[in-house]
């Protein structure tokens, strides 16, 4: 494609030269031409290497043709002295036009280079835009940038710095060798308006070649495209800011109708029971009062178990202290729980399945119980009554594996990991009347303080398992392991 | 023949303690537990009254209250332990009557729903041309209000206003509601033209505008006409 400047200019005069060079050789083995035909066939030769090797070339080739035109052809041969005014004429006449003509074709080839490397700059630009648009990260599209700003310039370097938020520059992107001592920079302002966003930088090819003019305009050009680059990546991150925090207030409006809704029902049903009471209007028959206060009764322990676990929750949220941990046996553990809560447990087949060598683990025995009466109550609250349950250890190197495993509906596809979180109930939206919501959180976040990791399964042969690790060893100092996942919207 | 009445909650133990309190008061009770089983009862039982709990599972008591106002002008009274506004004036604008916010005492839903009665048996059969509110009379036939023998002067909006109040007592308006039946459409934002014509007619017909027995004030909601239960 571009073939003058894929030579160097030394390569350029040596093709002028030489084809003047071959040339003569071969016109002076011919038979004697006419002294006309050699000149024609002299301007020929200069034509093409005007063509091929540019303009300066050119004029050198048509001054060394009209000498060995002189020297070799014109009588009295191999003297540069013209006897014939005749000649004298010709030999002007050839001058004149082999440098009009080299120079008219120089010039031709000059202006077609130039268009087709603005065509490839043009290429090379609109393909920049078109990967631009393509990608959205900065770490990806500033080196894009740099690169084709190095390709497009024919410089060394190219670097893109921008200003970070403590206004400072700092480059983010880098292409090319690194700049030697001596080298000289030029940096384009990436503005937005009056806001200046960064630098594009470039390093000159020598200290003293400054960029042209055209070359300026590309750069320009470069530079609107890398602002445009650095607003849209911008806005895709304040639009993910705005979605996170849009998130984040649904999720504490929803936390904050749970909570009202779940202090609100017993107290409505206490209250409807206490006036109902005290409405001289109606005489209640025994059943009936007693139907009332039961209510009454029932009610308050349910606004009791929610106060505690509400303040069980902030507790373990805030980081609390955990109450004394010993070493105690899981399996004793179990057997302990599963003997409280027959009456909840009636009717069903409870196993307790634990290997002989089951070691201790450094546990706080309150919290733990805790943990395995909420999966067991869990289990019997949505499980049919007359399906089994399995409590099951495994040890593992480090740890010990507790689960409980159900046989009844499974939790809801979707729902595994979000069980877990607060105010998140496996039969919601069917409110279940005792759930406060706040159990498996509760659980989860127990665990976490042992340094231990709490999830639940579907089974392929049906139900469910809730399984949490205990480590064997004894934690250092009780890793305090984030409770809340994003969806929470903490900070 | 006893009125009847729809308890929809999804909390057993708030139907339970509705259909208690309600039936030793002689209403006949019937329960549903979310939006679908309400529409169905709504529909069949074809109940006098219906108490809707705003927070159901499966639709939204909203989607309920807007469902059966397509075909039925049953009095609808919300429960709800909300406590958005938006939520009661969603319910008030679908064309719910009257709300309560749990936890509320028996006594208070009790006089609701005898005001939620009496206005619907009241609306059903042709209006009454003369209203007696204690000694503010409203004689809608020929435009005149009266405290005792005294004429009151009202602008027209202002008796058109008193009007709608008036001819539903006992149920509140919300501040939309208003605004559309007595300045039309287009009007339903200008809460403060409301404001100045409430305050206005509340110095011609209230015996003490500061402390208003007939025009009520819901915070943030609306105003009731306060009827005598």
């Amino acid at each position: 494609m571009n073939t003058t400047r894929a030579w160097s200019a030394q390569q350029r005069y040596a093709l002028s030269v030489g084809s003047v060079v071959v040339a003569t050789l071969i016109l002076t083995q011919l038979p004697s031409l006419h002294e006309t035909n050699i000149a024609l066939l002299y301007l020929l030769v200069v034509l093409i290497s005007a063509t091929t090797v540019g303009l300066i070339p050119a004029i050198l080739a048509s001054l060394l043709a009209f000498l060995t035109l002189n020297y070799f052809f014109v009588l009295p041969l191999h003297t540069f002295f013209v006897s014939d005014p005749q000649d004298l004429v010709r030999l002007l006449t050839f001058l004149a036009v082999s440098i009009i003509t080299s120079s008219l074709a120089g010039r031709a080839r000059e202006q077609a280079d130039t268009a087709q490397r603005s065509a490839s700059e043009l290429t090379t630009l609109l393909s920049l835009s078109q990967t631009l648009s393509a990608e959205v990260t900065l770490e990806r599209t500033l080196p894009l940038v740099a690169q084709t700003t190095m390709h497009v310039l024919n410089v060394p370097a190219c670097s893109v710095l921008l200003y970070d938020a403590n206004g400072r520059l700092a480059e983010r992107a880098t292409v090319g060798a690194p700049p030697t001592l001596a080298t000289r920079n030029v940096d384009t302002f990436l503005r937005i308006g009056p806001r200046v966003l960064g630098v594009l930088r470039v390093v000159l090819r020598s200290l003293h070649e400054p960029l042209t003019r055209a070359e300026q305009e590309r750069l320009e050009a470069i530079a609107t495209q890398a602002v445009l680059v650095l607003e849209r990546a911008r806005l895709v991150d304040e639009a993910g800011q705005a979605r996170a925090l849009a998130e984040s207030e649904r999720v504490k409006a929803t936390l904050f109708s749970s909570i009202s809704h779940d202090l609100r029902t017993p107290l409505a049903v206490i209250k409807g029971a206490v006036t109902n009471l005290l409405d001289d209007s109606v005489v209640w028959d025994p059943p009936a009062q007693r139907d009332l206060l039961n209510a009454v009764d029932e009610e308050s322990d349910r606004l009791n178990r929610l106060v505690g676990n509400l303040l069980e929750m902030s507790r373990i949220e805030a980081g609390a202290p955990y109450p004394a941990r010993s070493w105690h046996d899981i399996g004793e553990l179990a057997t302990n729980v599963v003997a409280r809560l027959k009456p909840q447990l009636a009717g069903r087949a409870v196993t307790i399945d634990l290997p002989d060598d089951l070691p201790a683990v450094h546990i706080s025995y309150m919290q733990i119980d805790q943990v395995l009466t909420n999966l067991l109550e869990n289990a019997a609250r949505y499980t049919p009554a007359e399906t089994p349950i399995r409590i099951q250890t495994h040890v593992k190197p480090t740890m010990i594996e507790v689960e409980v495993r159900d046989w009844g509906p499974g939790v809801p596809q979707g729902m595994l990991a979000r069980i877990f979180e607060k105010f998140v109930r496996a039969a919601d939206p069917e409110r279940h009347a005792d759930g406060s919501g706040l159990g498996l959180a509760i659980c989860k976040g127990i665990i976490e303080l042992h340094g231990g990791r709490m999830w639940a399964e579907n089974m392929t042969d049906g139900g469910a398992r809730f399984v949490f690790t205990l480590p064997l060893a004894e934690p250092t100092a009780g890793p305090r392991m984030p409770i809340l996942n994003e969806r929470e919207g903490r900070e | 023949m006893s009125a009847r009445i729809l308890v929809v909650d999804d909390e057993p133990q708030i139907r339970r303690l509705l259909n208690t309190s309600l039936g030793a008061r002689g209403y006949d009770v019937a329960v549903a537990a979310d939006g679908p089983a309400a529409l169905e009862r709504a529909a069949n039982w074809r109940p006098d009254l219906i108490l809707l709990d705003l927070g159901l599972p499966h639709m939204d008591g909203l989607e309920v209250c807007r469902q059966v106002r397509g075909w039925s002008q049953v009095p609808i009274i919300v429960l709800t332990v909300r406590d958005a506004e938006q939520d009661k004036v969603a319910a008030l604008d679908l064309g719910a009557d009257d709300y309560l916010t749990k936890p509320f005492g028996t006594d208070e839903l009790l006089a609701r729903i005898r005001v939620a009665l009496r206005h619907a048996a009241r609306s059903s059969i042709a209006q009454e041309p003369v209203l007696h509110f204690g000694d503010l009379v409203i004689d809608l036939a020929r435009r005149l209000v009266m405290i005792g023998d005294e004429e009151i002067h009202l602008t027209p909006k202002e008796y058109e206003l008193l009007r709608v109040l008036a001819t539903q007592a006992g149920k509140v308006l919300t501040h939309r509601m208003l605004l559309g039946a007595v300045w039309g459409s287009g009007y339903e934002q200008d809460l403060p033209t409301l404001r100045v014509f409430v305050t206005q007619l509340r110095r011609k017909i209230e015996p003490d505008p500061a402390h208003p027995t007939h025009i009520l004030t819901e915070p943030g909601i609306g105003y009731r006409f306060h009827t005598d239960s």
